[in-house]
């Protein structure tokens, strides 16, 4: 419901919430800083106390446990919100399940390393090295899978890191819990309805039921391990309270404890109690699940209840509730994940990517925006911080004009966020997957784009990412590789000289991808199968729908609807390869394939094959530009990709679910790829997303047009399409077409769009003068990042994004020198 | 010609029929009197460097074309604008078109030069399209003759016809080309026959320097006396000032506001 007289509150800015401004000052200022704090407590617990004849799900919600009981109560600035991720201001947690291991060679420089360190104390260092490093030497999931598989190829292709990443040796997270049940029974009350069940099924004598009541103990046991840490929270925040030199902090405190000892157990009575347990209740999920994309989802609507009512009430007013939110979107980001050295290539400069879902529709497909989607809104617009990742869904018929045309100015304020989605074709989409209609309106974005009912699709979104050259280059080079050399490692396929159709050659890189794929396949089933001994989640299937019916962790299959998701780099690319061999090949004639592959092994240079290079790269069909060889080949990629992916069943009986979106892969990937038929040189960047490739798409409409096309129940899994504008002076009029444009792109059938408001020039002024630009935030593929903060590679690739200039449509030719 | 993208391999010297290109030290040059233009070079040219300008395209192709941006079109209000060049060049393809995208609901501007033959224009055209952007430049025969090459008598003719014919569906629009149409005096002359003539809406068009580029890479020459900077809009201000002074203007002791002068 609507009630504000001014839906962009621009009567509220940081002056008027000085805390915030505060705040968000000093997290500008902090460093990050390795937090050990998790390792020792679940090293220890492992090492000592651990019972391996107990449950997989016992073992993990006792380890959790052990750990939570003794997570230090922090408090380290004035957020009016309890808990912390970590023990540091701003901390990256160590999960040794996962890759924490490769930060051993590194505990000496990675405080000290040029790009992005992050400050490891020497005593910390030292405990890593001798305690708590040995113990995991043979036990992260990756490990363990290599072991019971015996190392089987698809590991082999995982870690030459140019075929595919498999997800699932880093974490699963990526998940959208829904936390409204806590809010109304709190998380005793959780527990009662888990000890129910656990009493009907220890009264049943089945294998199912015996393995049902580890289950429903297991989440007794997370649950209660939260409501301890809370309970460690309030206690803290009594004593400071009590040695507290002003009168404001005392009240603060007493006020944080009191909220403590009521929530996250209870059920939340007032906005503040809400948005803490909320908070609390995700500290806890990072106790058993890496921080990576859990997100808190649909804020707006999950919390609009007991906004109305306090404001109803008179004990809440905008500016208070915007404080609120503030204080939570801070905290959301205050963790980033431990990145060694050797990955700061592929994922440099991101945060954790909490996502929040704004607006859209409810569940009767009616207009869900209310005045807490506006508040939010605000603070986004006035914090501009990296993390949390907001989204803005849009119905073009359910909402209104007046809520699209708001959303689009805080873009061009921002620069940079939220990313817009579009209702009509992405609820289609997860119905297209078997969602129920209601549950599908009910979606929230997960991480960077993908798409999962709230709290009841548990679909592992990050699971496989792949390569796209790499069955490109199979394919030309009879499934060898140039950078793997005389190895034959996908099938031995016809080489290029021998092909004499496109229709052969487009049948010949199906083969390859195929090959690829159920590697990936076998790859991610394999660690699903470790997760299922090793980490269970029993903490977190207590806020889904599905586990406390069925009696079944999440990782078993308990949640209603299951899925992994594949996301795939260098899409664009691709497609212009395709179209590239197609034309200057087979339909123009204008080379013979050989000397294509000449061309490529030569990078394109030197005698003749510079000019091969500038034709393919110049002259032949780009996708983004509306020709009709270049739509045809995208349409058909990723209607093959869905058909393949969606023919596999994962361990938890779900389906694979294509998307395309890359983080910062493009760039890290075309880093160490070899020459494109598409006239793209050796270790140029990929485009990001479903982006056309740079400079290729003249057009934005077509651009548009071209990646609209594409949308519907073939891409379930979402994908990130990257936008750059040149600002201008006149915000309402480029307002007014800039949300003309995603009306029009969303009627089309685009599913969703992010953007970046910036020009060349200022993106290359910020790259030699980064002490100018502390805050630049820009967008890269699905998430935000600082821009100081990016590799170099990554800093080239977003100055070189196509520019368009919203008044003209046409995009602005880059001409700028590194 | 995109001399920068030039990497003379000579390819366009192979294929010309008519032996109107040669490389030299900064690429291919063309000898534009001996081309044809029958675009073989910009066919073959691995850079597209060479670019012939325009393309054949039939009615069919070019509204499915115009359609996909359908959306775009009723999401923002908008429609089909036809530019050039000079659309009325191609008057019975320009009517055909106007016809088709009337079919189709899409509203529909032409912008145009003025100089074309009314009867054709008002048979073919006038009753199918929304708007006309109709350009005047001077209101002085002679000057006009010199600047632009071609009598303006028909241009004002065109002008009072097409308010008669369909009152308010012409809006004239005036280019500010400082040296050119930039006088206090053309513009007050315009401004008073504009008032005469009933035409109350008028658009003033800030100049830009686009051209510049256009002429390098068709081997031209511009007037040494054009700025390289686009008009301000503190200038386009002053002028709009000027024209609505109209007909009572007095004259001023200077003809020409020059770019950021401080307003007096």
């Amino acid at each position: 419901m609507m009630t504000l007289a001014d839906i962009g509150l621009k009567a509220f800015d940081l002056e008027r919430l000085p805390r915030l401004r505060e705040l968000r000052r000093q997290s500008f200022e902090r460093r990050p800083e390795i937090c050990i704090e998790r390792a020792r407590h679940i090293t220890n617990y492992l090492r000592y106390r651990d019972d391996p004849e107990d449950a997989p799900e016992v073992r993990q919600a006792k380890k959790v446990s052990h750990f939570l009981h003794r997570k230090a109560p922090r408090f380290p600035d004035r957020n009016l919100l309890a808990g912390t991720t970590t023990s540091k201001p701003l901390g990256a947690p160590l999960f040794p399940e996962f890759f924490a291991l490769s930060l051993w060679p590194e505990l000496e420089t990675v405080s000290e390393r040029k790009q992005n360190p992050q400050k490891l104390s020497a005593q910390d260092a030292r405990e890593l090295n001798r305690d708590i490093f040995p113990y995991w030497m043979d036990k992260s999931v990756l490990e363990v899978a290599r072991k019971r598989f015996n190392e089987p190829q698809c590991i082999k292709l995982f870690e030459s890191l140019v075929f595919f990443i498999a997800s699932k040796a880093g974490c699963i997270s990526h998940a959208v819990p829904t936390y409204a049940p806590m809010l109304e029974k709190g998380l005793l009350g959780l527990m009662e309805e888990a000890a129910r069940h656990e009493v009907r099924a220890s009264n049943e004598a089945s294998e199912t039921s015996r393995r049902q009541v580890d289950f429903y103990q297991a989440l007794q046991i997370s649950l209660k391990s939260i409501i301890a840490y809370a309970a460690n929270l309030a206690e803290e925040a009594a004593q400071l309270s009590a040695i507290a030199e002003d009168a404001a902090s005392r009240q603060e405190l007493a006020e944080m404890a009191a909220v403590c000892r009521r929530v996250p157990a209870n059920p939340a009575r007032t906005f503040r109690e809400a948005l803490n347990a909320i908070w609390i209740c995700q500290v806890g999920i990072h106790a058993e699940n890496i921080n990576m994309a859990m997100s808190p989802g649909r804020l707006d609507q999950v919390l609009y209840p007991y906004y109305r009512r306090d404001v109803d009430a008179g004990r809440l007013d905008i500016a208070g509730a915007m404080e609120l939110i503030g204080c939570f979107w801070l905290k959301l980001s205050d963790n980033v994940i431990m990145v060694p050295e050797a990955s700061e290539e592929m994922f440099g400069g991101a945060g954790t990517v909490p996502a929040i879902t704004l607006g859209g529709v409810d569940a009767q497909g009616n207009d869900a925006v209310n005045d807490l989607t506006y508040l939010m809104l605000r603070v986004t617009e006035l914090l501009k911080t990296r993390d949390p990742n907001v989204n803005a869904r849009y119905h073009y018929t359910a909402n209104s004009p007046a809520y699209r045309d708001r959303v689009s100015e805080v873009i061009i304020n921002t620069k940079a966020v939220p990313a817009f989605f579009n209702d009509v074709v992405n609820i289609d989409a997860l119905v297209g997957q078997g969602e129920t209609e209601a549950h599908a309106r009910d979606y929230a974005v997960i991480g960077c784009v993908e798409l999962a009912s709230s709290g009841r699709d548990y679909p592992a979104s990050s699971s496989v990412m792949l390569n796209l050259s790499a069955p490109m280059e199979m394919a030309i080079y009879g499934g060898k590789r140039p950078i793997t050399g005389d190895t034959q490692i996908g099938p031995a396929t016809p080489p290029a000289s021998a092909v004499t159709s496109f229709g052969q050659f487009w049948e010949i890189f199906k083969t390859q991808l195929d090959w690829l794929i159920a590697q990936a396949v076998e790859m991610n089933e394999n660690l699903g199968a470790v997760h299922q001994e090793m980490m269970p989640s029993p903490l977190l299937s207590a806020f889904f729908e599905g586990p406390m019916e069925t009696g079944r962790d999440l990782i078993q299959g308990g949640a209603r609807y299951n899925s992994s998701g594949a996301t795939h780099i260098g899409f664009a690319d691709m497609v212009d390869s395709l179209n590239a061999i197609e034309s200057a090949v087979f339909s123009e004639k204008r080379y013979r394939f050989e000397e294509l592959v000449a061309a490529l092994d030569h990078n394109f240079s030197g005698d003749g094959y510079e000019a091969i290079g500038r034709y393919l790269k110049h002259r032949t069909p780009k996708f983004g530009t509306e020709h009709p060889i270049a739509r045809k080949n995208a349409q058909n990629l990723v209607r093959h990709l869905y058909t393949t992916y969606q023919s596999y069943t994962n361990y938890r009986g779900g389906t694979y679910r294509p998307a395309y979106w890359t983080m910062t892969n493009h760039a890290g990937l075309g880093g160490i790829s070899g020459a494109m038929p598409n006239g793209r040189r050796s270790g140029e960047l990929f485009a990001s997303g479903i982006t056309p490739v740079s400079g290729a798409a003249p057009e934005l409409h077509a651009c548009l047009n071209d990646v609209a096309a594409l949308g519907g129940r073939q891409v379930p899994g979402c994908w990130a399409l990257n936008i750059k504008y040149l600002p201008e002076s006149d915000v309402g009029a480029m307002t007014e077409r800039f949300a003309h444009t995603i009306e029009a792109y969303f009627r089309q059938g685009g599913q969703q769009v992010q953007f970046n408001i910036m020009d060349y020039q200022m993106l290359l002024d910020a790259k030699q003068n980064p002490e100018r630009y502390p805050e630049l935030m820009v967008r890269v593929s699905g998430y935000s990042a600082y821009f100081k903060d990016l590799n170099e590679m990554m800093q080239r690739e977003l100055i070189t994004r196509t520019q368009y200039n919203l008044t003209t449509g046409q995009a602005d030719p880059f001409e700028g020198e590194f | 010609m995109y001399p920068d993208r030039c990497m003379a391999c000579g390819a366009c010297v192979e294929i010309c029929p008519d032996n109107a290109v040669a490389t030299g030290p900064k690429g291919a040059t063309i000898d534009r009197k001996r081309c044809t233009g029958c675009g073989e070079c910009a066919r073959i040219c691995p850079t597209a460097a060479r670019e012939l300008v325009g393309q054949w395209i039939d009615l069919d192709e070019l509204v499915e074309v115009l359609l996909r941006d359908r959306p775009y079109y009723t999401a923002s209000g908008g429609g089909v604008t036809l530019s050039g060049g000079e659309p009325t060049v191609q008057m019975d393809f320009l009517g055909a078109l106007l016809r088709r995208l009337r079919e189709e609901e899409i509203h529909t501007v032409v912008e145009t030069s003025g100089y074309f033959s009314m009867a054709a224009f008002s048979a073919n055209c006038l009753d199918h399209l929304d708007e006309i952007f109709f350009d005047i430049k001077m209101l002085n025969p002679d000057r006009h003759m010199d600047a632009t090459g071609r009598p303006n008598e028909v241009i004002w003719r065109n002008l009072a016809a097409l308010q008669k014919l369909r009152p308010g569906v012409v809006t004239p629009r005036v280019p500010v080309i400082p040296g050119y149409t930039a006088t206090v005096r053309n513009l007050g002359e315009i401004a008073a026959r504009l008032k005469e003539m009933g035409l109350r809406r008028y658009t003033l068009l800030p100049y830009h320097p686009f051209g510049f580029s256009k002429a390098k890479r068709l081997d031209r020459q511009m007037p040494a006396d054009l700025p390289q900077t686009p008009m301000g809009a503190e200038t386009l201000k002053r002028w709009h000032d000027v024209f609505r002074k109209g007909a009572g203007a007095t004259p001023s002791t200077a003809d020409v506001i020059r770019e950021s002068a401080p307003a007096n």
